[in-house]
């Protein structure tokens, strides 16, 4: 990108800390100013809070993917909705908008570089610099050094076709598995052939047959094998019946079983209640007995507890008020009688009450004794009799079927006899070596038959299977294009890999040479990209790891990383920028701005001055 | 002529990868291994 020439007239608006517009001048190298030629390098100088970040908020807008800036919040001024940036030079101006919506931003117009996230990682050393955290963490730098590279798309190219290799040589697999079968079923078929070749010759072999003895011998044949089926069907009808005869025997077994028992459990009730009508007529008399019994106790139990409420009534009277009469005969009476009579009634009470629930457990038991006879009379009546009496139907009709069916035999019996008669007469007529002869034939024919039926079919499946071999070919083509190209993919990330980690480390030496970091002997990427270092003193070599170097020297080796990257994958892009550099080493850090200001167009930093010393921005030029 | 079409489908694989994820990759194997399979069998 070699649009941008000269002075650089940038214009923010609402961007960072800025509220309204404020300009700026950035001067390119070659660039006279003073009769002299500047390098190139803009400082950005001021005390803090004056807007050295907001500036480079401002270049960042120019620059990033509109994706990078969406959650930048703080690009626009926090009381703004609506900001922009403006960059002029003679020829051309770019303008870049930007909007907060829902705590987001959004973007307008046109990005100065196409490609923002590699200018970010290379060309931007801000606080939240990805490539310089991870130096600081010591993290593998692989994934972010290679990223630009093309690399890790090859590596993914020849994973995914390693992937597609293995399933194809799965589906190979399978193709030779169906090749196996193929094999088996032409063996298979040659031997049926065979089989079919042997049955065809002992069919030639047997002896031929004049046709008009041929065709006698099938015409008794089938006058025989009609009457065989006669008589097939007669004795399976003789069988039927028999079959029935056997199944009516049984039933009428199990039902006069049942009836004997039903029979037995009358004839030993009627034993055991010989006179039933007088049995349960003296249960209703001895009912009744104790009926009237109870009656008469109940009787005298009132009359006792009438006297037992008098007594009482006469102790009421004799302890309230002193009346030592009986209030009902009106005769004298003394307190320890009245004492003996109470004790007595409540004595007679208790034993007429023990007798009544005697009685009446007894009546219960006469009373229940009765209710269960009559009720055992009844099922002896009523359902036993007319359980025995649909037995005794059933077993006449089952009798009746066995009847039937024996009659039939008896119909079907001298049939039998015929056609056996008529089968013999037959079969006396048939030449036994022709029938023979054609016997054979026919199981010849069958066997054949089934072999024919058995080669169709596999035949069949080997017309299915036909293409396998040429499935495999095709497939085996597949895998050594997937083979080759996998093989290609690899050996071109390997190579973009080395050449990559070789120019780093190359440019790494060579940054550190002008820096002059005597310590280090040697400052490289391993073959995974972590970052080694070898310390030296004295004429003797220590591998170091970075976390034991000092902030300013690690700042300074990301800014070292950057830099080799910058000259790897941003050979267009116009600016360097470095944002608060007031951690590194000054003479370090001039000798690296020196170094920038050859590679690029316009190197800008920011620097942090004491506000004693100065109170505004200042863009000063060298 | 085998080797500039395996280059040239790989070139078009990791352009894809790049801009699709790989989404047409199988596209891609199918056109260019239709051009291997001619090549190889000429």
């Amino acid at each position: 990108m070699n649009e941008l020439k000269g002075d650089l007239k940038i214009t923010l608006e609402n961007i960072g800390g800025y509220l309204g517009r404020q300009e700026f001048t950035i001067k390119e190298k070659g660039t006279k100013q003073d009769g002299k030629v500047l390098q190139g390098i803009n400082r950005i100088k001021s005390p803090n809070a004056v807007g050295k970040s907001s500036f480079v908020y401002g270049l960042e807008t120019l620059v990033l993917d509109e994706k990078d800036i969406e959650n930048q919040r703080h690009f626009l001024n926090v009381f703004e909705s609506e900001g922009r940036v403006e960059l002029k030079t003679n020829q051309k101006e770019f303008i870049r908008r930007i909007y907060a919506k829902n705590g987001k931003l959004t973007v307008g117009g046109v990005q100065i570089y196409p490609e923002g996230d590699k200018a970010k990682v290379f060309a931007f050393a801000v606080e939240d610099n990805p490539l310089m955290e991870m130096v600081k963490r010591n993290e593998p730098l692989r994934a972010e050094l290679l990223k630009f590279s093309g690399a890790l798309e090859y590596e993914e190219v020849k994973k995914r076709l390693a992937d597609k290799k293995a399933e194809h040589e799965r589906e190979v697999q399978k193709y030779r598995d169906d090749l196996t079968k193929l094999k088996t079923l032409y063996q298979t078929k040659d031997q049926l052939e065979k089989k079919i070749e042997q049955y065809e010759e002992k069919r030639r072999q047997l002896p031929e047959l004049p046709k008009d003895k041929v065709e006698k011998e099938a015409e008794l044949i089938a006058k025989v094998g009609k009457k065989s089926k006669e008589k097939t069907e007669i004795t399976k009808q003789i069988e039927a019946k028999k079959e029935e005869i056997k199944r009516a025997e049984i039933r009428i077994n199990e039902f006069n079983q049942v009836l004997n028992r039903l029979k037995q459990r009358v004839k030993d009730f009627r034993q055991k209640h010989e006179d039933i009508e007088r049995e349960l007529e003296q249960l209703s008399r001895k009912r009744q007995e104790f009926t009237e019994k109870l009656e008469d106790l109940t009787q005298k139990q009132n009359i006792k507890q009438s006297e037992l409420r008098d007594t009482n009534t006469n102790i009421t009277r004799y302890t309230s008020f002193g009346q030592d009469y009986c209030f009902s005969c009106g005769q004298t009476i003394t307190p320890q009688q009245l004492k003996q009579r109470l004790d007595k009634l409540n004595r007679d009470i208790k034993e007429l009450g023990d007798d009544i629930e005697k009685k009446s457990l007894e009546k219960d038991r006469v009373t229940k004794a009765h209710t269960d006879l009559v009720k055992e009379k009844t099922t002896i009546e009523t359902e036993l009799e007319r359980e025995i009496q649909n037995k005794e139907q059933t077993v006449r009709q089952e009798d009746n079927a066995r009847n039937k069916a024996g009659t039939e035999i008896n119909k079907f019996e001298p049939e039998l006899v015929k056609i056996n008669l008529a089968l013999k007469e037959l079969e006396k007529g048939l030449d036994e070596k022709t029938k023979n002869i054609m016997d054979q034939r026919s199981q010849i024919d069958t066997e054949l038959g089934k072999l024919d039926e058995r080669t169709k079919s596999i035949k069949k499946q080997l017309k299915d299977l036909g293409d396998t071999q040429a499935k495999i070919d095709e497939m085996l083509t597949k895998v050594k294009f997937f083979e080759t190209a996998s093989q290609h993919a690899e050996k071109t990330a390997h190579q973009l890999r080395t050449a990559v980690k070789e120019n780093f480390d190359r440019r790494i030496m060579e940054i550190m040479g002008i820096l002059e970091f005597k310590e280090f002997q040697k400052i490289y990427l391993d073959d995974n990209f972590n970052i080694r270092i070898n310390r030296q003193r004295k004429g003797r070599v220590e591998p170091d790891t970075i976390h034991s170097l000092s902030r300013s020297e690690k700042e300074t080796i990301g800014m070292v990383i950057m830099l080799a990257g910058m000259e790897e994958y941003l050979a267009d892009f116009p600016f360097f920028v470095a944002d608060e550099t007031s951690f590194y080493d000054e003479t370090r850090f001039n000798r690296l701005v020196g170094y920038i200001s050859k590679k690029v167009p316009y190197t800008i930093v920011t620097q942090l001055v004491p506000m004693e010393k100065q109170e505004n921005l200042v863009v000063e030029y060298e | 002529m085998k080797e500039k079409i395996i280059d040239e489908f790989c070139k078009e694989a990791t352009r894809d990868i790049k801009k699709t994820k790989g989404k047409n990759i199988d596209g891609l194997i199918e056109k260019f291994y239709n051009i291997y399979k001619t090549e190889e069998k000429a």
